[in-house]
């Protein structure tokens, strides 16, 4: 018979580690051996996959065409051909790309869902322009996307690689706000006038940034913090 | 059952308790609990499956299926039995009831153990107790010609079943006065899921006389003494991951307590109430007798007949309220799903269900070398806790959900401190 070091338990033959803290099991004169008769069997059964992801996500996708070729016929039939009904298609297929898309796979795959997700509004930017009139997609509806996409993204993909300290995260996020609105100008700014202007957007980008860089900071001094927590106890 | 003449499937209302449970479930978490008995010998399958068919006989709240109603659940009978499968690698995986032949219940068999896994809303753990020692007697009978003497916990499965078995005995003896289920939240030991739903689990087998020398030396229960150790170990654990003594919860474990010790009933069905003893560490640094302390007279000033009634009443007024009964199913399913996630386990940080001590008469313990109860995952605490002794063994089953097993850890080093041995085994993956 063999204990644990560490719990002071005794260790029944079948376990190789302590199952309490995971330290293994190392006896000279009782070396573990595999039992022949294991407490619990190996045997997996099929877990119940009753619920086809997959198969709900086609038939919320299959009634979400119901009011598609409903808004199509009445559109149709209206005699103008297709007009509105378009905005109808454009919008649930947003939904189709952002909601139902992720259920077909197993894992949600952040960024590239993500990325499909800017694409499809992309697009429906783009069918809008082209429904509406005007050249306003090549010159703000793309890159205000891209540049909302690449925000997104780029946090997304910070946080996935293990920026987990949540002073850090909202630091982050704070510059990456001030940033976009920025851009946001920038881009309004050469598409109306055709020429770099900032007004609006270094008062947003200033406290932004002040914030998300004090946070940061703050995340990194532990000294600080921890005589911020002092001074705040009550 | 009521026999109804134009309607030959047997019928029966669910009973107090049992009502949640159909409302709470979900695709991956229904209330299960799971019994077995480990014998001298390999199980014979097929002597397994006639002991199941003998013993479904004699138990027809067991030989049922769950139907909607418009505004409540109900039971119908069910023809056959449900397969005889393989143990798997833990028990009380989630039951597709569709898979079951639409029974809630299951028999699984691995090795020399043969053991039943039961949806809450058919009974407790008493009469998952009852069932599991009437179809071990049944297929000691058939496998081995054994003549097991019966009685009111070892059924005869050639007599009729009883209807005071199938008795809805909440209803029976609520009385008018019932009592706030207000208190505070506990506090919630969170963990990692494990990503596959693999559960956890952690038998340790301590030698009863151990824990009762040391409870009565300090005058209490074997069930308070393993409470107060619960909650040291939960204490701990608390004042490791929360960083202040202001925002500590208070540190709760649910004891389901037995109400046929205190009414005289031969029902089968759901018949428990529960209490929370436990400390709130706000106020300081609990020692281990402190807690046995407020273990012990929490339990002494709640277990009471009168406590235990109000209880129970106040739960049969909300069943029997006109606004209630007369809620569509479907409206009545969401209020209490909702009911459930904001109340259900909120109110303990987790749960220790003690059968006490199983007996076997001599002809039936020869065969049988250990018995266990196993709670299945709840649907919010991670940890929960279920014992009984059996040939002067304890059998404690830790069942996880999680990776951490911090609470298994502190609990049992919390009795090996006080000279208590403790062998542990698990199912865990090598």
């Amino acid at each position: 018979m063999s204990y644990c070091v560490n719990c002071g338990v005794e260790l029944s033959d079948s376990e190789k580690c302590c199952p309490l803290c995971h330290v293994e099991v190392i006896n000279p004169k009782a070396p573990w051996e595999a039992p022949v008769d294991r407490p619990y069997s190996r045997h997996v059964n099929t877990i119940m996959k009753r619920i086809d992801r997959g198969y709900l996500a086609t038939l919320a996708g299959l009634l979400l065409f119901i009011p598609c070729i409903v808004t199509v016929l009445l559109d149709i039939l209206s005699g103008d051909g297709l007009t509105w009904s378009a905005y109808v298609i454009g919008a649930v297929g947003i939904v189709y790309i952002s909601v139902l898309l992720p259920f077909y796979f197993k894992k949600y795959h952040t960024l590239a869902f993500l990325s499909a997700d800017f694409a499809a509004v992309a697009l429906y930017l783009l069918l809008i322009e082209r429904m509406g009139g005007g050249r306003w997609f090549l010159g703000l509806g793309l890159p205000l996307t891209a540049a909302a996409g690449i925000c997104t993204i780029g946090l997304a993909f910070l946080f996935s690689r293990g920026l987990a300290m949540i002073l850090a995260k909202i630091g982050v996020i704070m510059i990456t706000i001030g940033l976009f609105l920025v851009c946001v100008e920038v881009l309004i700014s050469l598409y109306a006038y055709g020429e770099l202007r900032f007004a609006w957007s270094l008062y947003a980008l200033i406290p932004c940034a002040a914030l998300g860089a004090a946070t940061l900071v703050l995340e990194r001094r532990k000294k600080l913090k921890e005589s911020i927590r002092r001074r705040l106890f009550y | 059952m009521t026999d109804k003449a134009s309607d030959h499937k047997r019928w029966m209302k669910l009973d107090n308790a049992a009502k949640i449970y159909p409302a709470a479930k979900r695709r991956r978490w229904k209330a299960l609990f799971r019994l077995s008995a480990t014998l001298t010998e390999r199980i014979d399958p097929a002597a397994l499956e006639r002991a199941q068919h003998a013993t479904l006989a004699r138990f027809p709240g067991f030989a049922t299926r769950l139907k909607q109603g418009v505004f409540w659940y109900y039971m119908e009978h069910n023809e056959g039995g449900p397969p005889i499968e393989p143990d798997g690698p833990y028990p009380c995986p989630p039951m597709d009831f569709r898979d079951n032949n639409g029974f809630m219940f299951r028999v699984r068999y691995h090795d020399r153990r043969i053991a039943v896994e039961i949806f809450h809303a058919l009974t407790d753990g008493s009469g998952g107790l009852c069932f599991l020692k009437t179809l071990v007697a049944e297929y000691l009978r058939i496998r081995y010609g054994a003549v097991i003497p019966r009685d009111d916990e070892i059924l005869d499965c050639t007599a009729p079943a009883s209807p005071d078995e199938t008795e809805d005995a909440y209803l029976k003896y609520a009385r008018d006065i019932g009592r706030s289920r207000r208190e505070p939240d506990a506090y919630y030991l969170k963990g990692t899921k494990e990503s596959d739903g693999f559960i956890h689990i952690v038998t340790g087998m301590i030698p009863v006389d151990a824990v009762l020398t040391r409870a009565r030396d300090k005058n209490v229960s074997l069930t308070e003494y393993l409470t107060a150790a619960l909650i040291m170990a939960i204490d701990g654990i608390q004042r490791r991951r929360v960083w202040h003594q202001r925002l500590y919860k208070p540190v709760k474990v649910c004891v389901p307590i037995n109400l046929r010790n205190f009414y005289p009933t031969n029902t089968m069905r759901n018949f428990a109430s529960y209490v929370n003893p436990g400390i709130d560490p706000r106020y300081g640094h609990y020692s281990f007798d402190e807690v046995l302390n407020a273990v012990h007279h929490y339990m002494r000033a709640e277990v009471t007949e009168k406590l235990l009634n109000a209880k129970i009443t106040t739960n049969v007024r909300s069943e029997k309220h006109a606004a209630l009964r007369l809620t569509p199913l479907f409206l009545k399913n969401i209020a209490m799903k909702l009911t459930f996630d904001r109340v259900g386990d909120r109110k303990a940080s987790t749960s220790i269900s003690n059968l006490g001590r199983v007996t076997l008469p001599s002809e039936m313990g020869r065969y049988v070398t250990r018995m266990d109860f196993i709670l299945g995952p709840q649907s919010r605490n991670r940890v929960v806790c279920a014992a009984l002794s059996y040939g002067g063994v304890l059998y404690l089953n830790f069942t996880r959900t999680i990776k951490e097993s911090m609470l298994e850890r502190a609990f049992f080093r919390c009795l090996v401190k006080r000279g208590i041995p403790v062998k542990v085994e698990s199912n865990d993956r090598w």
